[in-house]
């Protein structure tokens, strides 16, 4: 289990690694280790079904990981999906962009939208 | 179903199951974490997606979403698990269940909206990403004609598809 402490001492817990394919979550852990970020965000013509779907396949998310982001970037418009160097955000970043339209609603021709931010 | 019913639909049922009483959302959301956590534990399953709606609608979703992460802390992941263990269970379908007898391509892309080639075309990720088999079984359901197109070909099978159906 991973889990750190905070300035109160008590424990806080991150998805434990074997929720994570990569050592890689929507919190703040590695951080201190990566410089970018590739943020997700919402829009209405994906549902939850693509956003785990494209989150597996390209940031090599657990099921249950992505389904996090896919409820976070629903409730709150956005999400953090990688941490990483510039290079290798770019790379994820791009297979988001370039993943295809969710073919679940007749209404979707588009992918979802993504950048690298420097965090 | 407007949000003002839903609210207080959801506000009595949570009255009558937690046995607590709020007057409005912002009084339910502004719950320590563990606490709401709690009150949708003892919630019906059926209610969660009309409790998330109202979240997002509540344009407050960031702070509701820390609080659905119980704020990071330990003594709420159970909690935590359990809640999105039973969402995603309730909106995210099986799909190898839905697709237990029936080609993905041929429920996606049915014959009759072949005829609109910027829909079929906004499908090709989707048709790349298919098994070399699924795309075959499919050509010989759509055409009536056997493909051999082998494992890797998905490009020259969806050129092939394209050709055809600009026909």
């Amino acid at each position: 289990m991973n889990y750190r402490s905070r300035s109160n001492g008590r424990p806080t817990f991150i998805c434990t690694k074997e929720q994570f394919k990569i050592d890689n979550d929507t919190d703040v852990l590695t951080k201190t280790q990566k410089n970018f970020k590739v943020v997700l965000f919402n829009d209405e013509t994906h549902t939850y079904g693509y956003v785990v779907e494209l989150l597996t396949a390209t940031c090599n998310l657990t099921k249950e990981a992505a389904f996090r982001c896919a409820v976070e970037v629903d409730l709150a418009g956005r999400t953090i999906v990688y941490y990483g160097t510039h290079s290798q955000c770019l790379i994820v970043m791009n297979k988001i962009v370039n993943y295809g339209p969710d073919h679940r609603l007749l209404n979707s021709f588009t992918s979802m939208n993504a950048e690298v931010q420097e965090h | 179903m407007n949000d003002e019913l839903l609210e207080t639909l959801l506000l009595n049922y949570i009255a009558v199951t937690s046995h607590r009483t709020f007057r409005n959302l912002d009084e339910l959301f502004g719950l320590e974490s563990s606490d709401l956590l709690a009150i949708i534990a003892s919630m019906d399953d059926a209610l969660l997606p009309v409790l998330v709606t109202l979240f997002k609608n509540s344009e407050k979703g960031t702070d509701i979403f820390t609080k659905l992460m119980g704020e990071h802390e330990e003594e709420n992941r159970k909690l935590v698990d359990s809640f999105f263990n039973r969402y995603m269970t309730l909106v995210l379908p099986d799909e190898s269940e839905l697709f237990h007898e029936q080609n993905p391509l041929s429920f996606y892309l049915p014959r009759e909206t072949l005829s609109d080639l910027t829909f079929v075309q906004s499908r090709q990720n989707f048709f790349m990403r298919q098994t070399i088999t699924t795309i075959n079984d499919y050509f010989e359901e759509l055409f009536s004609e056997k493909t051999c197109f082998a494992a890797d070909q998905q490009h020259e099978a969806w050129l092939y598809f394209w050709n055809k159906i600009c026909q």
